[in-house]
């Protein structure tokens, strides 16, 4: 009830935003990993190259730590400031380039080709799960929005209003990435169980 | 019946609540002919034999609410009855080079200054030493002093009644009055350098009718002697009024401005960089704001209640709305987008919009992080001097007594440099409040000096003129105890023993290199062991007057001198636990000259301030210390802020190649770009193209 109240009175909090989206999503991969353990719906699992897999894993790992400097700093300290906002700031150099491999490794191209042949192949993610697919989708976009926002930041174009601006689709975009990293795992997680 | 009693009952509470002063209310120029009346409301005739001063309380207080004026911020720094104190500002500097003294004080509160009335300074003592660069009233009006109430934690009352008393000489010289025209004058008959040198001779009463031209004065107060039972009326100071002033109707024309002139705020707010004194002022930029032709009270506003607008953000006025707009941010921006005040009811939207009076242009901050804004006040890449590694000297007004016509070298005590950047300081009362201040700002800064008690991890100041008293047969020192003390001259005997027989008698100038070297050594010697054993004596004598438990010494430098134990009259460092803050330099915000866009810290990139070396972090600030020989402190901005210069080299670091990382950053997110756009339409054209196959 507090934190209802607290929403009413402040309006819509960015901390508060963080919070909203990881339990939604928590609670919808939670129901969701519920009904299919008992629905049982037995499918083909999927596994890409190690290649692939390896990228991925390091993708994700830098989202996290992304995550965790950012909305971790934010929910923790209020402001994201000192090694919290360095950190953010030497990983996302990195992930800059990561994102470039990702989007090759898993390449939309495998993902539709695969659509249009209606082939199950065991490594690509085409015959993957709808909600793979489309929360790959949104990874990407995410990304591109994430990472080019504070690139034309680093640039002398949008003026101080401008700046906040960008600053909040950034961390709209984060928050999207985050989400959409999470639903993803959960995604491929559920195929190599078998749940779909 | 009833009709006609509610409409009497209204017409007496419209007569209670109207105006109770005439005024003019025009645009124009009101023209002040007006009567002159002295302290006892009587009118004053220029041709009386022996005529009294003028009292503006009794002469402009007729027209004007003058008990609403004289409680404004600048006469109500003692009392504070409707100021608050706020964020620190310039602290009245005790200044007495006879015993190396610079005490800050402020009756404010303000961090690192003394409350005069603890260090047990007089109030009459604070009007004489500081009234020549306020406008009156404030300490001077003895009728508020509550200094014999005052008893302060930090005043031991043993220590204080074992101590002389400071002087005060109320009595005599009667109270400092506010004089309206040190700040409301126009044209040139008022010479605010005669108010300064009036207040100096103790001639308070008379300083506001000689300043303005009115009369000449003969005689000082300040030759009054204090234990005379009865003055003798000879020794008064006589005026005798200018006739040409007088109308025949006895009326006497005042040149005021309801605005005054910047003039009349540079008397006591002038800044002068130390260089400017020698040669180099015409090479010095006025403020951004006065090139544009611009005066201080445009933004420097007040109303009748003389409540200033101080012009930094977040300060707690009766009328938050009026003076939202009215500080860099509020002028420029319009509101804020970080703003400070959660006072301000109005909207953000609405206050934004507000932004551009006296056509402020907006800055654009383009590529700027907004999150400087979130660390820096507007003044601390705009304001002040350029930083550099070595911060500048600078004198002040109150300080220096600029305005005063007098030779200066630019190295006057006290020694003010600027500008350190470092997060804005609160006030002692508000360091516990949960989001105190910590915007990064230039401040001015100087180290103090003083004799004290030492005790309980604390330095007291003792008073400086009972000091002076108690130590000026060992100290020895006539002006300067900087120059004096440790002033050696080998007599006959000594050069007799250092350069031998045959050579002691040359002179100076035939001396050879070896001789010079083995003089100066020897002066060396001999200055540092006076220096030692006439501090020493010094704090013997204070020692006797203080109580068991506590020990006198000397702070200069950035550090406390103590006698050390045993017989030698040796100085010993006591440990900064044993000191406490006493020992820390005073510093307080800077908010002037603002220089142009161009000029701003950061206008030639980031590097300026992400960068190893930078002045930002990295200026040294030397203390500046009354003894000479004596190795003092030097510390650098960062450990002023506290910064963790271990991350701040890390993010300097990211500064190094930045500008590859743009092209390196850019190339891969448009590589990236092209991928999912690939994927894209792909995907579009295989949906379309299955959707064709499965409809044939």
């Amino acid at each position: 009830m507090n934190f209802i109240a607290r929403l009413m009175e402040k309006g819509l909090q960015f901390d508060n935003v963080i919070v909203c989206t990881g339990i939604a999503v928590a609670v919808g991969i939670l129901l969701h990993a519920v009904y299919a353990a008992f629905s049982s719906q037995r499918k083909s699992r999927i596994r890409g190259s190690w290649i692939a897999r390896l990228v991925y894993l390091v993708f994700a790992t830098l989202v996290v730590a992304l995550t965790a400097t950012s909305f971790g700093s934010i929910l923790t300290a209020g402001v994201m400031e000192h090694w919290a906002l360095l950190a953010h700031i030497a990983i996302a150099g990195a992930f800059v380039f990561v994102l470039l491999v990702f989007s090759i490794a898993w390449s939309p191209l495998k993902l539709s080709n695969a659509n249009v042949d209606g082939q199950v192949s065991a490594d690509t993610i085409g015959n993957a799960w709808w909600l793979s697919r489309w929360s790959l989708w949104c990874v990407l976009w995410a990304s591109l929005v994430v990472a080019g926002s504070m690139l034309v930041a680093m640039l002398p174009i949008f003026d101080t209003i401008g700046m906040h601006e960008i600053t909040m689709i950034h961390r709209y975009a984060g928050l999207v990435l985050a989400g959409s990293l999470m639903v993803n795992l959960y995604a491929f997680a559920a195929q190599r169980l078998g749940w779909r | 019946m009833i009709a006609l009693i509610v409409g009497l009952g209204a017409v007496s509470i419209a007569a209670d609540t109207g105006p109770k002063y005439a005024r003019a209310d025009t645009d124009g120029h009101y023209v002040h002919w007006i009567e002159l009346y002295d302290a006892n409301s009587t009118k004053i005739n220029p041709a009386d034999a022996n005529p009294r001063p003028y009292s503006s309380r009794k002469t402009c207080g007729r027209c004007h609410d003058f008990e609403k004026i004289v409680h404004g911020w600048h006469f109500d720094a003692v009392e504070q009855l409707k100021s608050e104190s706020g964020r620190p500002g310039q602290p009245w500097v005790w200044n007495d080079p006879r015993t190396g003294t610079i005490l800050p004080l402020s009756y404010r509160g303000w961090t690192g200054t003394y409350n005069p009335d603890a260090v047990g300074i007089s109030r009459w003592s604070v009007t004489k030493q500081f009234g020549g660069f306020l406008p009156g009233g404030g300490p001077g009006s003895f009728a508020t002093s509550k200094s014999d109430e005052a008893s302060p934690a930090e005043m031991d009352k043993t220590l204080a009644s074992s101590l002389s008393k400071s002087p005060d000489r109320e009595t005599i010289t009667g109270s400092l009055p506010v004089d309206c025209m040190l700040c409301h004058r126009s044209g040139g008959e008022y010479n605010p350098e005669i108010w300064s040198k009036q207040i100096e001779a103790e001639n308070f009463e008379y300083a506001p009718t000689v300043a303005s031209g009115l009369a000449v004065i003969e005689g000082s107060l300040s030759r009054v002697r204090e234990n005379a039972s009865e003055t003798d009326p000879d020794d008064l100071p006589k005026l005798t009024y200018d006739m040409n002033r007088f109308r025949p109707d006895g009326k006497v024309f005042f040149d005021i401005v309801r605005k005054p002139h910047n003039a009349s705020c540079n008397h006591c707010h002038t800044n002068l960089a130390a260089q400017a004194i020698d040669t180099q002022r015409w090479a010095h930029d006025d403020d951004i704001h006065m090139r544009a032709g611009m005066s201080c009270v445009d933004c420097h506003r007040n109303g009748l209640d003389h409540e200033m607008v101080r012009g930094y953000p977040g300060q707690n006025h009766p009328q938050p709305k009026l003076i939202a707009t009215l500080s860099c941010q509020g002028c420029h921006l319009g509101g804020s987008l970080n703003s400070h005040d959660a006072n301000l009811a109005m909207s953000d939207n609405a206050w934004r919009s507000m932004g551009g009076r006296m056509g402020a242009p907006k800055p654009l901050h383009r590529g700027l992080p907004p999150l400087h804004f979130e660390k820096l006040t507007c003044t601390a890449c705009h304001s002040g001097p350029l930083a550099d590694m070595t911060p500048v000297r600078q004198l002040t007004s109150q300080l220096h007594h600029l305005g005063v016509h007098e030779q200066r070298t630019g190295n006057e005590a006290p020694a003010i440099v600027a500008p350190i950047m470092l997060p804005i300081r609160t006030i002692a009362s508000h360091e516990d409040s949960d989001k105190p201040q910590a915007l990064y700002t230039p401040h001015r800064m100087m180290w103090p000096a003083f004799w004290g008690v030492m005790h309980d991890g604390r330095i007291d100041p003792l008073e400086p003129e009972s000091v002076y008293q108690l130590t000026r047969k060992t100290l020895k020192v006539k002006k300067d105890l900087s120059e004096e003390i440790g002033e050696v001259k080998p007599a006959l005997s000594d050069r007799k023993r250092i350069l031998g027989d045959d050579r002691y008698k040359v002179k100076e100038e035939e001396w050879t290199p070896a001789e010079v070297d083995a003089i100066d050594s020897w002066i060396e010697e001999q200055s540092r062991f006076q220096v030692d054993t006439r501090i020493a004596e010094s704090l013997d004598e204070l020692q006797k007057v203080l109580p068991e438990g506590k020990q006198a010494v000397y702070v200069t430098g950035g550090k406390a001198y103590r006698r050390s134990v045993g017989e030698d009259k040796k100085l010993e460092i006591a440990s900064s636990a044993e000191a406490g803050k006493a020992i820390e330099p005073t510093v307080w915000p800077l908010g002037h000259n603002v220089r142009p866009a161009r000029m701003a810290l950061g206008a030639s990139g980031c590097v300026e301030c992400h960068s190893d070396g930078s002045p930002f972090f990295a200026t040294r600030i030397d203390a500046v210390s009354f003894l000479p020989g004596k190795e003092n402190v030097s510390v650098m901005a960062h450990e002023l802020q506290q910064a963790d210069m271990n991350r701040l080299k890390q993010w300097n670091s990211l500064f190094a190649s930045r500008a590859a990382f743009k092209y390196f950053a850019f190339g891969c997110l448009g590589l990236t770009t092209l991928v999912v756009l690939s994927g894209l339409t792909n995907a579009i054209g295989n949906r379309l193209g299955a959707n064709r196959r499965r409809s044939s």
